[in-house]
């Protein structure tokens, strides 16, 4: 490299760098310096606290709360996401008059807002909403999908499920499109049946797609906010609070910032080990199968 | 060349990105914590100055509603502009707004519906100097902190009210309005033995809110600075008051008086139900009678005050709360509390705010505007009444801990989903204002 390929260099990597450094690194900086602190988030004065936000928070059973309804939606979530994403991958790469155009359904929730989702939801799912009209028509109780604790927080798991969907499918597809046809071909002349062609050559190959997928899933789970926020308001009795929804809730309406900043240095801590955990564990897994 | 060319563009675009992170420094001054801004007794000349308005927007206080008076102030104060901005989204008060724009050094100069308390905390808000204005309130001093008024507001909105459906009423054979705790257990009886949904509530803030106004009146007619008698210690949430007040309504629960799926619905859905004449009664503040007013049913809505254990009337609300306030750190002072007390004060801008938002005047000569027969009730049950405390997050002799009102919220979805522990709901509000009190 001579000195002007590396101003060169320089030059493209300066903004991403700069964005990165202040819109990410910094913020996370003040998280942690705030978390150490007593800060309202508004007074012109606090004072420092040391560890004691992250003990509270350790004994905090609504955190322990929201982290298991956290932990709940993002495991069963992307779990879902990934079997219904590899499974209608698989179905809608052909050739077919109608393949765009199922591509198209299963692609469009993914380009409505978390927030217009979580609304029309609400009018389809509440305790008056179509769907109850529907079944108190065909002679059945209604449902309360937001008023149950454990039943609202398997409606937003549902609804987590349907909105992901989509676009783990593209990237499964993507992945489908780049394994060689001469694979399929070799094994059916050995006999193989759809099941084994899928077992020994579609899902080994879909390796790094899958990967992402889980990655992306898993990450994106950990940070479900917009559809508790819109749905239940982290209820009934707190029973739909995630760790992003308590971390805004207590942060901005307790006025709590450093304790929030607390739970959020929490969070960050448990989503980036389990992360790079899985990060790490599905790369092996990909180096042993491709 | 092509050494001072790369030099230039990188230069050129890390400048970019720097401005672009900065904030706009115009209007106030930066409000750094290390450094507290000074006491706002600055002189500056009101000719050609621009003030930023943080304005409230509701269904019912429209943009135009704003658009109107701005352009009015303007052409009656000459020099004086007025940019008007607005948070991008009603999440019950503008204070997560105006927290993130204090932070960033961008705190307009007149903010209107902001939790007072907490920005006086934050050292942001001018004090209003008690003139002839001022006095022409009523029960101004009502607001004050320390001593000292922050927010300009000659309103009352009363909250702790039980909206009724004289149709449902007249068929269960209820001949008078119940006012005390027995006497409503006793309507909301003959309502069921009618196959009539009693009360209505919702699972959102409605629950703690409906909660609240059903419990508090008794509590607060006999304490009227409760709120800061917690603050020191010297009343709880367990106290046996709270504890009989909240019998009487987890019993209101258990005895199956409230709408079902009560949990699945929220604020726009109950209202909806209320007016479609699916239930008799519903606990609601005096801003529902601006829905009445523009709703079509076949019935009759009536209004009484939630009731007390002895029947002693004592509504619950806001008295000359919220309203305008003017920032500190504001460049143009003066300006900005001339818009601040034109925006309540004239005699158009106070009917309007009034009228859209079915609220009370509270001026020593009150403006009076068209009310509907409901709202006229409402005015009559007010005169009757002290004037209020308010109730759950509002100031009851001092402001509560922040987010209580979540806690109540908490409470009341407990009760509604068969927690019938009133000591341990009770001792969780306990518990959360001594963990929230730092």
């Amino acid at each position: 490299m001579n000195k002007n390929d590396r101003w060169a260099y320089t030059l493209m990597f300066s903004p991403g760098i700069l964005i990165y450094f202040c819109f990410l690194l910094v913020p996370i900086f003040l998280l942690v310096y705030y978390s150490f602190y007593n800060w309202d988030g508004i007074s012109p004065s606090y004072s420092f606290a040391g560890l004691s936000n992250y003990v509270e928070a350790f004994h905090d059973k609504a955190f322990g709360r929201a982290l298991f309804v956290t932990m709940f939606i993002t495991v069963v979530a992307t779990l879902v996401v990934n079997i219904l994403g590899i499974a209608f991958a698989v179905l809608l790469n052909k050739k077919g008059r109608m393949t765009n155009f199922y591509r198209s359904v299963f692609f469009f929730p993914l380009l409505l807002s978390t927030v217009s989702v979580g609304f029309i939801w609400k009018s389809i799912l509440s305790y008056n909403g179509l769907l109850n009209n529907l079944i108190e028509q065909l002679g059945g109780e209604r449902i309360e999908f937001f008023g149950d604790p454990n039943l609202a927080v398997l409606t937003i798991t549902f609804l987590a499920i349907w909105q992901s969907t989509g676009f783990v499918i593209v990237i499964y597809l993507a992945g489908l499109q780049s394994i060689p046809l001469s694979l399929y071909e070799a094994v059916r002349i050995d006999g193989a049946n759809r099941w084994q062609q899928f077992k020994h050559i579609t899902f080994p190959m879909l390796a790094p797609a899958f990967t992402m997928s889980i990655i992306f899933m898993f990450t994106g789970s950990m940070r479900e906010y917009d559809r508790v926020a819109v749905l239940t308001y982290g209820g009934p009795a707190g029973a739909t609070e995630t760790i992003a929804y308590q971390v805004v809730k207590v942060g901005f309406n307790a006025n709590r910032l450093s304790y929030s900043a607390s739970l959020a240095v929490y969070m960050l801590i448990i989503v980036s080990i389990l992360a790079v955990s899985l990060t790490v564990y599905l790369r092996r897994r990909e180096e042993k199968l491709l | 060349m092509r050494k001072w060319f790369t030099m230039c563009m990188t230069l050129l675009i890390l400048s970019s990105l720097l401005a672009a992170c900065g904030g706009n420094s115009s209007g106030t001054k930066t409000n750094d914590p290390a450094k507290p801004a000074d006491n706002g007794t600055k002189t500056t000349d009101t000719k050609d100055v621009e003030i930023v308005f943080q304005s409230w927007i509701t269904p019912n206080l429209t943009v135009a509603y704003y658009d109107s008076l701005i352009n009015r102030f303007e052409s009656e104060n000459p020099g004086i502009k007025v940019k008007r901005i607005q948070p991008p989204a009603n999440e019950g008060n503008p204070d997560s707004y105006l927290k993130s724009l204090l932070a960033s050094g961008d705190f307009p100069d007149v903010v209107q519906n902001a939790t007072i308390q907490m920005f006086v905390d934050a050292d942001a808000l001018l004090e209003i100097p008690i003139d002839d204005d001022i006095k022409k309130i009523n029960n101004y001093e009502a607001e004050m902190i320390n001593g000292k008024l922050y927010n300009i507001s000659a309103i009352r909105q009363p909250q702790s009210l039980i909206f009724y459906n004289k149709k449902l009423f007249a068929e269960a054979g209820i001949e008078s309005t119940p006012k005390t705790w027995a006497e409503l257990e006793a309507a909301a009886e003959k309502l069921k033995a009618k196959g009539i949904t009693p009360l209505l509530t919702a699972g959102d803030w409605t629950a703690g809110f409906t909660f609240s106004v059903m419990t508090s009146p008794d509590i607060y007619k006999d304490n009227k600075n409760w709120y800061a008698d917690r603050f020191d210690n010297k009343v709880k949430f367990t106290d046996p008051n709270w504890i009989e007040s909240a019998t009487y309504y987890t019993n209101l629960v258990k005895n199956g008086y409230f709408n079902k799926g009560v949990l699945s619905i929220d604020y726009t859905a109950v209202e909806q139900e209320f007016l479609k004449g699916n239930g008799a009664m519903y606990p609601m503040g005096s801003w529902f009678s601006a829905a009445e007013a523009n709703s079509k049913k076949d019935f009759e809505v009536g209004v009484f005050a939630t009731p007390t254990k002895d029947g002693t009337q004592y509504l619950l609300g806001g008295e000359n709360s919220g309203g305008y306030a003017v920032a500190k750190m504001s460049n143009h002072p003066e300006a900005a509390l001339k818009f601040a007390k034109f925006m309540m004060l004239d005699p158009e801008a106070h009917k309007g705010i009034l009228q859209a938002d079915a609220l009370f005047s509270n001026l020593k000569e009150p403006l009076k505007w068209d009310m509907s027969p409901l709202q006229t009730e409402i005015y009559e049950l007010l005169l009757k009444n002290p004037p209020m405390v308010g109730h759950m997050n509002n100031k009851v002799g001092r402001v509560p801990v922040s987010g209580i009102q979540d806690q109540y919220n908490k409470v009341a979805q407990n009760i509604l989903l068969g927690d019938t522990d009133v000591a341990k709901n009770m001792q969780s509000l306990d518990e959360y204002w001594d963990k929230n009190n730092k």
